[in-house]
């Protein structure tokens, strides 16, 4: 059977978005290599340095570091590349070197090491010693920085990483502004700056800290990682929307009763208590990570595939949620905190015991909220999102449940069919999944809900690139399509505020509510039955 | 569903055929009941709740695969078990003893794997290994059509020689999506045969693969860093000569298979969206043409060199570039694990890189071929820059 044709120009959207994004006027953007088109790696990035602040760190450690080595080893950095590593210790270009192989060892994707690759990699990584509040540091910085530049000819494109607490953000990035290492001057080649979540603790310190950022360097030369979007499904959902027909007139309150979202954890807090203390549900997943799948599933098309166009519409979404006041808060949020209970057969401690934690904490670590849309296309659907730790399994996912079929025409007394149901599973086992009704074969009109299921795991086998490797690329690229803009961010705290006011205000809350290895307390499943809905079942 | 090396030797059913018809009615009757669905699962133990799972069917593809021989088909078959998606049905045909009398023997095999899902569903894989004798064997597409699944493509691997003036294969076209090939196998020096099995597919719109082009990806990646390079990229618009050596095998005087060499020029010249001025002619091995790139001529060459490897393979590839008083010389090499490119200007070196790159396997280009589905970014437009430069 014929079923289409051979046609030519590799039309993924990321392709588009790439191939887009190449012809705009930035400043020494490398022109695009026709031999490129239609290969494996459509573009590379320009000469490059990357200069990587807290590299003694976690993440640079366990994420950072490993990502520039994949990729390395895959040819996806250019023979002209070198990495800095900046920090306050007393360390050697060769002890910085053995201590990045150690920790790869553990971290690495893929293994083993390709050590004649690691050795490439190696030999362009350097140390320099410094202090994030010392003016000579940075001029030192900088001096390494154009000797680098004149020795492997880097062409003065720079990345500055800053892996280090958000609270030295501020201080380095005036740092590098006073030793006018921002500037991309006409033969300067780019600068850019990679900023960590979180963006603040609030509205007030985001705005604060996009204010010092904003002070040294132009928007277009941040990029906020946020690591969620950098994983292969998120990027899918996109396509799903825009690439088929057939689900965008129906993508609509007309034929759409409620959304939910959900981010499982079954995990605790795994041995960052005093992180999590300070950080909750609400900061550490919600105001991000959810709220950015929400913006996914509710934003309009955007009218091109660019990082503006596509911000601008994500930033419309979260502008137009409608905001809750803190009277209305204990309505529509519900937040949790696990006790001690069993998960895998396995006994836990509930979040109180944990090390690190206060005996008397108040930190949630679980969060459910019931939102609405103020648009057109969305008034009056409710958008449920649910996060939580220590949670029966791990599980990501958007549900979008359709609403029932006018008339019943099957089975007036009992049995009706249920109402369709879309899928869009984002871990562990991506995929879609579409739920339909139809007959059961014999003779009455028995009607059965059945499946239809698509799992990207077992269709497409490419092993999919850590989030950081996509996000490292695409910075190096100038792509900012999956970085968090300064106005999306301070949006998404707008809405989060409110929420963090009102229990600041409230009561002290009846902690913990719900059993490690439970779906949360009973409250986050009653913002959903006093509606006639219920949590779908993972 | 992907069906590892030793899940899919979980033979699940099979049975035998004398006819297409009969072969066509045992698996449609085996999947239109959900007792027989049931019987193939039965392997797996009831769920939780009693019921015993069924299994389904890929929904992939069909592959076709004409073999000469049941070592290649078996050969094939190996390949298909680490594809990344196993097609739904696989025909293996071998054509033999031409002038006997025509028949048809099918053997009929279900191999299933549990899912990961958890479930207890099995996705099956259904091999038909057919052999046809006589007239049968030259009338495929009398047969390949009704032995299709409808409605999923259609994918013919011909892992034999190519005869473009045959009728059958003309017709068999007519019916597939997309036809894999090994141009390196074919005939004298090969690149005539390409060039007619382009035209005749250009004519039932069905999609060529070739399994020596997929596999100069790893030349093509070398080739276009190097042209990242800042100093090197101002001169990708500045390309005087093109020159190919190839290995000659251990004697000049037999004609070397070279469509290999002749894919690396199509490609460039695909890409520098050049035109050709004077098709490949052959002077005792050495083949010479040009291209025109907005009026300025490149000269191609393809150059055999007495070598032990295999005849007809890639040695080197040699870009001439000229501009402002700067000669750029660009060499890539390739070994079994990575490429290596050269570049200097005016003699002085300016770029050296070795790509990491292994030489693929037959199951690798496979799977990669399988999985262009419809879109296929670069080979249309080099196979119709080879078949200008056939002339
Ligand atoms: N770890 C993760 O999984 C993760 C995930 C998402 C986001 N993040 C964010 O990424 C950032 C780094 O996190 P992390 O977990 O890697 O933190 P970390 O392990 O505490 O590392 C912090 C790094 O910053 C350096 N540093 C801190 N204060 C300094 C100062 N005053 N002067 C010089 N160097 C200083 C530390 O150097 P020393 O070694 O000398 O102390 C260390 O290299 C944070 O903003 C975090 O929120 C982390």
């Amino acid at each position: 059977m014929k079923s289409g044709k051979a046609g030519e120009g590799g039309g993924t959207i990321r392709n588009l978005r790439i191939a887009r994004a190449g012809k705009k006027v930035t400043p020494k953007r490398s022109k695009a290599n026709p031999l490129r088109s239609g290969l494996r790696i459509e573009r590379v990035p320009d000469p490059n340095v990357v200069v990587l602040f807290g590299a003694t760190g976690d993440l640079a450690h366990r994420k950072v570091v490993p990502a520039l080595y994949h990729l390395w080893a895959g040819d996806l950095l250019p023979e002209k590349f070198a990495l800095v590593c900046f920090g306050r210790r007393d360390a050697t270009d060769a002890t910085m070197r053995t201590d990045l192989r150690a920790s790869l060892e553990k971290h690495a994707r893929v293994k083993p090491i390709d050590e004649a690759r690691w050795s490439e990699c190696a030999a362009r990584i350097s140390y320099v010693k410094g202090a994030f509040d010392d003016p000579e540091s940075y001029a030192a910085l900088s001096r390494h920085l154009d000797a680098i530049d004149a020795s492997v000819g880097t062409g003065g494109n720079r990345l500055f990483y800053l892996a280090t607490p958000a609270s030295s953000f501020p201080e380095i990035i005036r740092g590098l502004g006073a030793a006018g290492l921002d500037h991309e001057t006409g033969e300067g080649g780019w600068r850019r700056v990679v900023i960590e979540k979180p963006f603040g603790r609030d509205l007030d310190s985001a705005v604060k800290l996009n204010r010092e950022v904003g002070k040294v360097f132009r928007e277009s030369q941040v990029y906020r990682i946020d690591h969620y979007l950098g994983k292969e499904t998120v990027r899918n959902i996109l396509i799903f929307r825009f690439g088929n027909l057939i689900f965008e007139p129906i993508w609509h309150r007309r034929y759409i009763d409620h959304i939910q979202i959900t981010v499982a954890e079954s995990i605790g807090v795994e041995g960052r208590g005093a992180f999590y203390e300070e950080t909750g549900a609400l900061r550490d997943i919600l105001q991000n990570h959810l709220l950015q799948l929400l913006t996914l599933v509710a934003m309009e098309p955007p009218a091109t595939l660019d990082a503006e166009a596509l911000r601008d519409e994500k930033v419309k979404v979260l502008r137009a949620v409608r905001l809750l006041s803190t009277d209305t808060v204990d309505e529509h949020v519900v937040r949790g905190q696990y006790g001690p209970g069993w998960i895998g057969a396995t006994e836990v401690a509930g979040y109180r015991s944990e090390p690190e934690v206060d005996a008397a904490s108040e930190t949630e670590t679980f969060v459910a909220a019931r939102f609405e849309i103020d648009d057109w296309r969305w008034a009056g659907v409710p958008f449920y999102l649910r996060a939580g730790k220590r949670l029966p399994k791990r599980a990501t996912e958007i549900a979008i449940q359709f609403k029932d079929v006018p008339q019943r025409l099957f089975s007036p007394t009992g049995d009706t069919p249920e109402p369709n149901m879309l899928v869009i599973r984002i871990q562990p086992d991506e995929g879609i999944l579409m739920r339909f009704a139809a007959k059961v074969p014999g003779l009455g009109t028995d009607v059965r809900p059945v499946n239809m299921d698509f799992a990207y795991g077992s269709a497409f086998s490419v092993e999919s690139p850590d989030a950081y490797e996509t996000l490292i690329l695409d910075a190096l690229l100038g792509d900012a399509s999956l970085f968090t803009r300064a106005d999306e961010v301070e949006a998404a705290w707008r809405i989060v505020d409110p929420i963090m006011e009102s229990w600041l205000a409230g009561a002290e809350p009846a902690l913990p509510n719900y059993a490690a290895g439970t779906w949360g307390p009973d409250a986050a499943d009653a913002l959903l039955t006093r509606e006639g809905r219920r949590w779908r079942r993972l | 569903m992907n069906l590892s090396a030793a899940e899919l030797s979980t033979l699940r059913w099979k049975s035998t055929a004398h006819s297409v018809a009969e072969a066509d009615a045992l698996l449609a009757r085996l999947w239109s009941s959900t007792e027989s669905r049931q019987q193939i699962s039965a392997n797996t133990s009831p769920d939780d709740n009693g019921a015993t799972p069924l299994a389904v069917r890929t929904g992939v593809m069909n592959l076709v695969v004409v073999a000469p021989g049941e070592e290649r088909a078996v050969g094939a078959a190996s390949s298909l078990t680490s594809l990344p998606r196993n097609p739904s049905r696989t025909l293996f045909i071998v054509p033999r003893d031409p002038e006997g009398p025509p028949t048809f023997q099918a053997r009929l095999e279900i191999f299933c794997a549990v899912t990961p899902r958890g479930d207890g569903t099995s996705a099956c894989t259904e091999l038909l290994w057919i052999d046809a004798s006589g007239e049968a064997g030259r009338h495929l597409s009398s047969m390949v059509p009704q032995l299709s699944l409808h409605d999923l493509p259609t994918l013919l691997w011909w892992d034999h020689t190519v005869d473009p003036t045959s009728r059958d294969l003309k017709e068999l076209l007519r019916g597939v999506d997309r036809i894999l090939i090994n141009g390196a196998d074919q005939q004298g020096v090969g690149v005539e045969v390409v060039r007619d099995l382009i035209t005749l597919s250009n004519a039932s719109g069905t999609a060529i693969s070739d399994f020596s082009l997929i596999r100069q990806a790893r030349w093509r990646d070398a080739v276009a860093s190097a042209f990242d390079e800042p100093e090197v990229a101002p001169y990708l618009h500045a390309i005087t000569k093109i020159r190919a050596t190839y290995s000659a095998g251990s004697s000049i005087t037999a004609p070397a298979n070279v469509v290999k060499p002749t894919y690396h020029l199509a490609w460039l010249a695909s890409r520098l969206n050049a035109r050709v001025t004077a098709p490949l002619e052959n002077h005792a091995g050495t083949w010479s043409g040009a291209i025109d790139e907005e009026g300025r001529r490149i000269a191609l060459t393809l150059e055999p060199v007495l070598d032990a490897g295999r005849s007809g393979t890639t040695l080197a590839l040699h870009i001439t570039a000229e501009r402002r008083g700067g000669v750029l010389e660009l060499s890539v090499r390739a070994d079994g694990a990575s490429t290596h490119v050269r570049a200097s200007i005016n003699g002085t070196p300016v770029h050296e890189r070795t790509l990491r790159a292994k030489r693929a396997t037959d199951a690798e280009l496979l799977s990669q071929a399988l999985e262009l589905g419809e879109v296929d970014p670069l080979s249309p437009s080099i196979l119709r820059t080879f078949a200008q430069l056939v002339g």
